[in-house]
């Protein structure tokens, strides 16, 4: 990003900028969640349920009561701890899964585009879909203990909670890969060359050219990742169901029960307001970690490749050592 | 052959014997997809895509199996179906309104489509070309978006949400909110 000089009247890259292209977006925005965000803080100080939910405009302010509530006397914490440890969780499995899916398909061989098509099944089935046929196949009589020969209750008790995570990997990997894949794309083909000539073998190359390559597709994948499945609601609701097993109480349907099964919309909004904060602050620790907020990290910097070139020659002795051979 | 299928390789001449042996059709298009960008050894090629393949397809082959089985025995846990049956391909159509649904969902999905890139592509071109006052905090804002959490914006993940009312105004959120959500 070099800044350039203003000097003159107006410096060469503020004219005509066509900052108005920015409205219809922005106004959509505005409407659609910036304004009941503002609505969700207020009412998250009323005290709003289904008896003042006709003129909620009147309802008795209550100030901080319902976040005290939220805190003290519901299960707000347990679920913040399901749904943050069930998507760490799925995130970190996913990541290999999804890596090994692009690499394995990054080199051309006949059907390779069936493959492909293959791997996005997961992602393109709607997640409604996903849990039905999941439910239907995790009940207690179902294919997966029949095929496994146990007796596990996977949609009751302690269990449910590795058969969301099983289904949340199921689904949600191909995410990964898509990102992945198109980390790999920018690798170029000299640094193919440069390794085959060092004569590098493949685990070499992948770990030490190729995965560096994927360092900010990945970090960008890892932060996306663990916030859908913080916010994944569609899953669990229908693969287990009103009322959840506690050991799988995430975040979402928990607000969604305060608001529209106990009708405590105040108390709803308190949670919902709380867990976003609980989600906003570590993940904007992450973005100035990783520095991916500005969109100017894509791909190893230069620096970042030179050390590469180093550990590369550093990796492979072998090579070093062929090379020395042949010019002796 | 692999060029990395042996640990040690003689590195020139891997270089040019792929080059000038690729006996592959697509080679002689395009002469820089050689042996050289090959990242895994043929075997493990195999297997990562064997496996990867089993893992998508024994749940998906269990929906096939189960569209043709009867409901007793996919009650019953059965992987395989023990007999054939049609019936629920042709009893979609009479017990629920699946065609009116489907006209719906082109609908809803077209617009929305139409409707999200145009937003998308004009609000993009301005944050990447050009360079502003709020620049990184539209940006950044863009990303936290993605953690709200809560049924109200389900949607936005997932195109199936049981709060469907609400969903053609959540997913006119996606364009700019969630450029890479799945849909």
């Amino acid at each position: 990003m070099t800044q350039v000089r203003p000097h003159g009247k107006t410096p060469l890259y503020k004219r005509e900028r066509p900052l108005w292209m920015l409205l219809p977006g922005g106004v959509l925005m505005l409407v659609v969640i910036v304004v009941p965000l503002l609505v969700g803080v207020y009412i998250a100080m009323l005290d709003l349920d289904q008896y003042t939910l006709r003129e909620w405009f009147s309802a008795p302010f209550v100030g901080l009561a319902n976040f005290v509530e939220a805190f003290t006397d519901s299960p707000l914490l347990h679920s913040v701890w399901i749904s943050v440890s069930l998507s760490v969780l799925v995130t970190a499995v996913t990541v290999p899964i999804g890596v090994a899916a692009a690499v394995s398909t990054q080199n051309r061989f006949p059907g390779r585009g069936l493959v492909r098509s293959i791997y996005l099944i997961p992602y393109v089935l709607p997640a409604f879909v996903v849990g039905t046929f999941f439910r239907t196949m995790l009940q207690p009589q179902g294919v997966v203990n029949t095929v496994l020969g146990t007796d596990v209750l996977w949609l009751n008790g302690s269990a449910s909670y590795w058969a969301l995570a099983g289904v949340m990997i199921w689904t949600s990997w191909p995410f990964v890969y898509l990102l992945s894949l198109a980390g790999l794309q920018a690798v170029d083909n000299e640094v193919h060359e440069a390794a085959a000539l060092d004569g590098v073998t493949w685990w070499a190359k992948l770990r030490y050219i190729i995965f560096p390559y994927l360092r900010g597709p990945l970090s960008l994948a890892v932060i996306i990742s663990i916030l859908h499945n913080i916010n994944n609601f569609t899953l669990p609701f229908v693969l287990f169901g009103i009322p959840l097993p506690s050991s799988v109480e995430v975040m979402p349907v928990l607000t969604y029960i305060a608001s529209f099964q106990s009708f405590r919309f105040g108390l709803s909004a308190a949670m919902a307001i709380c867990s976003l904060v609980i989600v906003a602050i570590p993940l904007f620790v992450y973005l100035r970690a990783v520095k991916l907020d500005t969109g100017d990290d894509a791909g190893p910097s230069r620096k970042q490749r030179r050390s590469d070139r180093l550990t590369l020659a550093a990796a492979t002795p072998a090579a070093a050592a062929d090379l020395d051979g042949a010019r002796a | 052959m692999s060029a990395f299928s042996t640990t040690r390789t003689r590195p020139t001449a891997t270089l040019t014997e792929s080059i000038t042996t690729g006996g592959a059709r697509r080679r002689t298009k395009r002469p820089y997809d050689t042996d050289v960008t090959r990242l895994l050894p043929r075997w493990l090629l195999v297997v990562v895509i064997a496996v990867i393949i089993a893992f998508i397809a024994a749940p998906v082959l269990y929906i096939l199996f189960g569209s043709v089985n009867s409901d007793v025995a996919v009650a019953r846990g059965e992987y395989f179906p023990s007999e054939f049956t049609l019936a629920n391909y042709v009893e979609i159509w009479n017990t629920v309104a699946l065609g009116q649904g489907l006209v719906n969902s082109l609908l809803t999905a077209g617009a929305v489509a139409v409707a999200s890139a145009a937003l998308a592509v004009s609000t993009a071109y301005v944050l990447v070309r050009f360079r502003f006052l709020g620049r990184l905090t539209i940006l950044r804002g863009l990303l936290a978006l993605q953690s709200i959490p809560g049924p109200s914006c389900s949607c936005r993940s997932s195109s199936s949400s049981p709060t469907s009312r609400a969903r053609p105004v959540c997913r006119s959120s996606a364009p700019v909110g969630a450029s890479s959500s799945r849909t």
